[in-house]
């Protein structure tokens, strides 16, 4: 009985060592990667914090502790509040009108037509220069003067120029329309995968219930597109919380402050203009927010998915 | 296995070799340890700084440039903090509007008055990096804007060339307008007008106002001290002669609609008269008009950025800085500057500069009658974001004159 429990007890031992040697080689393949995010998202994140509650101005380490205040200026700062009404304005519009606009474009690309290949090229390739590029390209083609490339077009039916960039509200519909523009492709091409999986006898018993195609699309595909839809606008909202190059090669966040971002506040009152304290508490409400705002989000796709399981 | 090994030793004794002799050189500062070597941060790149530095290596065999370079203004001016706060300070770099109060505050910069090198600099180039009455840089040329003008499209509105007077340039303006012709163009996209700032030069200088005071005022009203500048100005729109536009109107634009013919004029520097040359075009550039009869006239410009020698230098390093600095305002030095295109303001040098620059030159880079708001208040940086923002507003008619001084003035406020 003794040398029983003793070879159990050797047994589990052994069990236990292999298991230890397991996790150190799990270890060893997941350090670099915890390197990595220790050095360059941890220590930053930590440096942040510290920063954001002291005086430094990126000339002297001689920094003083200044407790809330660079958080209390944030508040009261009436360009930062302007540029999250605009960076708020620009994460949903745009993560609302891709969805809106790339879910039919992707039913549409997933039908056989002459030439599918070439368009779903097509769509995907407005995504592929970066949006600075396309910021700078767009600002000749949205210039205000009679000569820039829309009201040039404008002109020949005998339109007189529109203010594109010069008006608030214009600016702030044309960085949208940019961004839109050049997302749907991408997000198309998402969901195209997400429809490919989609099985063919769903449509096929529906077609033999006598079901319509709208009637299909709005209780087979857009059910089925939910993981889809979950992951695109998770992207499109955290990404367009972070916007920076698009309104900044454009507009640099003009006119007055009607396409300024957040993140151009950071950078700009942080490093631009060396108040590093204020910027990195900017940065730290920011992060928290878009922590709040993606979470909030992840939440609600939850209760819908299985509202539709 | 054993050959496993005996590569392994190999690897290790190389990669041990190499860093040794790498550190060994960063010891040393240079493959002859007998020449000093000089480290040089630069915003201008290396083909433009190389002539310069093989000149000076020539002239001075003891010494070894060790150059660097980042682009400006922000992405420059980030490399040299970096720099300066991780103990790797350039002993040479360049001081500029952006960075200048930063780096005096902060003792980075050593102080110039005194040097030999000094004595021909003139007194604006001086003003421009001058602190307390200590001088913290060279800067050996400067530039000024003015009114570029269509000679062609100024004779349909029977004009030959820019009016001296704010008033007269409005009624200039109004008969182009008149005569189907826009009268006048400039971005407030890039930046705000350079207009206000050449008025604020001449009014500063009838209240006899000492500018290298401003820096040391509290609180800091910017925007108070240019109101007078920029209510002139605001003649413009408020009559209707230029579209609110100039908004969303960048430099570029601005200046193709010249080159094509479709305006007048333009308010710009002397950086785009070899672009406008090119086109053909029958043009002039004159010094902006005067805010009022009997002022001095003045422009919007500024001086070059200045060469700063770091604070903490010594021995033969400080030695090598001062001689860098005399080479840089030596004769060799400011001629192949002035071929650049660089207007040279150090006295006792004959600078040629482009013809139709001339009448600028000589009305206000000369005489230093030239004035960049930036230049002289506490954190420019700020000053131009809120400016630029605020103006464009303004420009829109989303805010009046007032709105727009209080909300400069709070913002500079704001700011330690």
């Amino acid at each position: 009985m003794a040398s029983q429990s003793s070879a159990e007890r050797a047994n589990a031992h052994r069990r236990r060592m292999v298991g230890l040697r397991q996790d150190l080689t799990s270890f060893w393949f997941l350090l670099p990667i915890l390197a990595v995010f220790v050095i360059l998202f941890a220590v930053p994140l930590v440096q942040t914090i510290i920063y954001s509650v002291t005086d430094f101005n990126g000339y002297s380490l001689n920094m003083h502790y200044v407790g809330w205040k660079n958080y209390h200026s944030v508040f009261t700062d009436s360009s930062t509040m302007q540029g999250l009404v605009f960076t708020i304005l620009y994460a949903v519009a745009q993560t609302v009108l891709v969805t809106i606009f790339a879910i039919p474009l992707a039913v549409t690309l997933n039908r056989k037509f002459w030439g599918r290949n070439f368009a779903r090229s097509l769509f995907f390739f407005f995504s592929v220069p970066s949006l600075a590029i396309m910021g700078m390209v767009w600002k000749y083609i949205f210039s205000p003067m009679k000569s820039g490339v829309f009201n040039t077009i404008l002109g020949v039916f005998g339109l007189g120029p529109v203010p594109w960039l010069s008006n608030s509200t214009l600016a702030r519909c044309c960085v949208i329309f940019i961004a839109v523009w050049a997302q749907i492709g991408w997000h198309a091409t998402l969901y195209l995968a997400f429809l490919q999986s989609i099985p063919g006898d769903l449509y096929e018993q529906a077609t033999v219930d006598g079901a319509t195609r709208r009637q299909q699309f709005v209780h087979i595909t857009l059910p089925q597109l939910i993981p889809g839809i979950v992951t695109s606008s998770f992207l499109l909202m955290s990404g367009g919380l972070k916007v920076y190059d698009l309104p900044y090669t454009m507009t640099k966040g003009g006119p007055g402050y009607s396409t300024y971002t957040v993140t151009q506040s950071i950078i700009q009152q942080g490093i631009g203009q060396s108040q590093y304290g204020l910027g990195s508490a900017l940065a730290v409400l920011f992060t928290v927010a878009t922590a709040l705002v993606v979470f909030a989000q992840m939440g609600a796709a939850s209760l819908i998915s299985r509202r539709f399981q | 296995m054993k050959l496993k090994r005996a590569w392994k030793g190999i690897a290790a004794a190389l990669g041990v070799g190499v860093l040794v002799s790498a550190m060994g050189a960063c010891g040393a500062g240079g493959a002859d340890g007998s020449k000093t070597t000089l480290t040089f941060l630069s915003w201008n790149n290396e083909q433009v700084m190389r002539p310069y530095i093989d000149q000076f290596e020539q002239q001075n065999p003891g010494i070894k440039v060790d150059f660097s370079y980042s682009p400006p203004t922000p992405e420059y001016i980030q490399t040299l903090q970096t720099r300066l706060v991780g103990n790797q300070a350039p002993d040479v770099f360049i001081i500029t509007s952006e960075n200048k109060a930063d780096l005096i505050k902060n003792g980075y910069v050593r102080d110039l008055t005194n040097e030999p090198f000094m004595r021909n600099i003139s007194q604006a180039n001086k003003d421009f990096v001058s602190h307390e009455g200590k001088v913290y840089g060279m800067s050996v040329s400067s530039w000024a804007s003015g009114i570029v003008y269509n000679k062609d499209l100024l004779a349909k509105a029977g004009a030959k060339e820019v009016p001296e007077t704010w008033d007269g340039f409005l009624q200039l303006c109004k008969k182009l307008k008149a005569a189907g012709v826009t009268p006048f163009l400039e971005t407030i996209a890039d930046g705000p007008s350079r207009i206000p700032d050449a008025f604020m030069g001449s009014q500063f200088d009838r209240d006899k106002v000492d500018v290298t005071s401003l820096i040391d005022r509290r609180p800091q009203k910017p925007g108070s001290d240019q109101r007078e500048a920029a209510a002139a100005w605001m003649k413009l729109y408020d009559q209707g002669l230029v579209t609110r536009d100039t908004v969303g109107i960048s430099g570029d634009d601005m200046k193709t609609q010249f080159i094509n013919g479709q305006v007048a004029m333009i308010c710009t520097g002397p950086w785009d008269l070899p672009s406008i040359g090119q086109a053909g075009l029958k043009y002039g550039m004159a010094p902006m008009p005067l805010m009022e009869k009997g002022m001095v006239n003045y422009a919007q410009g500024s001086p070059s950025p200045a060469y700063a020698i770091y604070s903490h230098l010594k021995g033969d390093k400080l030695k090598a800085a001062r001689k860098f600095l005399t080479f840089m305002d030596s004769h060799w030095a400011l001629q192949r500057s002035a071929d650049n295109g660089d207007a040279i303001t150090v006295q006792g040098f004959k600078a040629k500069v482009k013809p139709e620059y001339e009448q600028v030159y000589r009305a206000n880079v000369q005489p230093g009658h030239y004035f960049l708001l930036m230049n002289f208040y506490a954190k420019p940086d700020v000053l131009t974001t809120v400016r630029q923002s605020e103006t464009q507003q303004l420009v829109q008619g989303s805010i009046n004159l007032d709105q727009w001084a209080k909300a400069i003035d709070d913002k500079m406020a704001s700011v330690k």
